[in-house]
């Protein structure tokens, strides 16, 4: 979904279930069917209207009106539900390549495998991090749980016997801005 | 002069929906303002519906008036009364009321800064506000502003955030929450703090009157802090009140060359106090600096919060900044703004939360004397 922003309100709301629970329910006048809806949801948006908000050379025209009425239209509640967020700036045009495609795809299908037959425990110091994110307020509660599983899909990625306190902390980055 | 007359003129402007002060000071006060003949009026520019309401006003009953504004909670302090704000005083045109609403009464003896800036303001100086407002606050400093968008609405939320008492000058009657988005905030401040306007109830916010509010906020503080302001701008009309009813105005510096910051920058060239952070701060105030928390004893830490120095950056940028791979990078920011050193802007980029010196190591011969 590119320019996540621009779609229908009511229609971002309703992600949140299939997200959520892997299902979507549909209710009319004659009875309610729930349906299977398990998907990946992959979205982008600009930092602001114009676009250069955060950008280290050029400078932001939106007014602080347009910026919050821009952002308000994803909620609080939906963005929460993106494990994954991630901020990406101006793209240099000589950037070194990163990792070949399938030497990464090779990687995930290792993880995956770890995870379904044995899913690396949580050690202390990872739970004492997510704690004092919980404590500092940086997070909510499905946060905080949607970072414990993210922490323990990067465990997994490395090959790790456990899910270490840098784990935690590296899931915990992923949370981006806001609760 | 007195009290009664002013009242009279109060609730005369008030019905005619015009400003009492102006008029009233062209007219040589305001008795001489209720004995005005119509050609009087009319050669001062009195508009037909006010000439009406100050003929109703000489005989009008006064306590119904102050019963009517009690009833939204409002009060209205004449400039002959005890309870008129002691700063509005030093003002060469002090209005001739206020109107106060809200939960703290003003005492004469509490000490006030006025914390201001730019509507449109960069994340880094919205937590920069918030945090001087709760420092300034949580001392028992009241933190004056003029809720507007950006810097002051960030200045009012530290304050009472903190726990502290804030004062709001309104550039409308203390019946209408403006901006509007600062309704949850109005709120809460007429719960814990005060409302302060020279317009009375009804009163529409306009254009003309947030440059006249501004040097109220001036006058009701002993020092102006201006947070982020451009060139032109309406803090920079505050700090000009400021320096001439001789108040401390001291300024937060930005990048050189920022656009953003080019009115503070200009204050702190022509001679205004340089503000950093609530040890700056408390100088100005005369109250106790923070204790300050040990720097982080991870060399990698160090080298991120030295790069961070006053300009927000990706984590991307940092991990190639400081040759840590991306995961690792991740992981020690993470870990920094669980500690509280950083913080993230609403782009994501990651800021200083807390000021930092990178702490001085062993000393350098060229120094020690």
């Amino acid at each position: 979904m590119d320019e996540l922003p621009e779609f229908n309100r009511t229609a971002l709301e309703a992600l949140r279930m299939p997200i959520e629970d892997g299902e979507v329910l549909v209710s009319r006048a004659a009875g309610s069917v729930c349906l299977p809806a398990r998907c990946m949801v992959v979205a982008a948006m600009n930092p602001c209207p114009c676009g250069l908000a955060g950008d280290a050379e050029r400078e932001c025209t939106c007014t602080p009106q347009r910026l919050h009425a821009y952002r308000a239209r994803v909620s609080g509640p939906l963005l929460d539900r993106f494990d994954l967020r991630v901020e990406a700036p101006r793209a240099e045009a000589h950037a070194a390549a990163g990792e070949p495609t399938a030497a990464v795809a090779e990687r995930v299908l290792m993880a995956g495998r770890r995870l379904a037959e044995r899913p690396p425990p949580v050690a202390t110091d990872a739970v004492g991090i997510l704690a004092r994110a919980v404590d500092r307020m940086l997070l909510s509660g499905r946060g905080a749980d949607r970072a414990r599983r993210v922490a323990v899909t990067i465990a997994a990625l490395e090959g790790a016997e456990s899910v270490t306190g840098d784990h935690m902390a590296e899931a915990l980055s992923f949370r981006g801005t806001g609760p | 002069m007195s009290a009664e007359a002013v009242m009279r003129v109060v609730i005369a402007a008030a019905r005619a929906g015009v400003e009492p002060s102006a008029l009233s000071r062209r007219a040589g006060g305001p008795e001489a303002l209720l004995r005005a003949s119509a050609r009087r009026l009319d050669r001062l520019g009195a508009p037909e519906r006010l000439r009406d309401e100050l003929r109703r006003a000489r005989t009008a009953d006064i306590d119904a008036y102050r019963l009517e504004l009690a009833g939204s909670g409002t009060s209205c302090v004449t400039v002959f009364d005890q309870g008129y704000p002691a700063g509005l005083h030093d003002l060469h045109d002090p209005p001739l009321a206020v109107f106060l609403r809200g939960a703290l009464p003003l005492a004469a003896d509490r000490p006030a800064v006025a914390i201001v800036g730019a509507r449109r303001s960069s994340d880094t100086g919205l937590r920069l506000a918030r945090r001087l407002g709760g420092f300034a606050a949580g001392a028992g400093v009241a933190v004056v502003s003029g809720m507007a968008l950006g810097i002051d609405g960030a200045a009012h939320a530290g304050a009472l955030d903190a726990g502290g008492v804030t004062v709001a000058v309104l550039g409308c009657g203390t019946d209408i929450a403006y901006p509007r988005s600062h309704r949850g905030l109005y709120a809460r401040i007429l719960e814990h703090g005060l409302a302060v306007s020279e317009y009375p109830p009804g009163t529409a916010p306009a254009p003309w009157r947030f440059p006249a509010r501004n040097r109220l906020i001036a006058a009701l503080a002993r020092t102006v802090v201006i947070v982020e302001a451009r060139v032109r701008s309406g803090a920079l009309i505050t700090a000009d009140h400021a320096l001439d009813l001789g108040r401390d105005v001291v300024a937060v510096p930005g990048a050189a060359g920022s656009s953003a910051s080019a009115g503070t920058n200009g204050l702190i060239k022509s001679g205004a106090g340089l503000v950093e952070d609530e040890a700056d701060l408390s100088v100005w105030l005369g109250i106790d600096a923070p204790a300050a928390p040990p720097p982080p004893a991870d060399p990698a830490a160090r080298r991120v919060l030295e790069g961070l120095s006053g300009r927000p950056a990706y984590a991307d940028d940092i991990a190639a900044a400081t040759g840590l791979g991306p995961g690792s990078a991740a992981a020690l920011l993470s870990r920094l703004e669980i500690d509280g050193w950083l913080a993230r802007d609403a782009s994501g980029r990651y800021i200083l939360a807390r000021s930092w010196t990178p702490s001085a190591g062993p000393p350098s011969t060229a120094t020690a004397r």
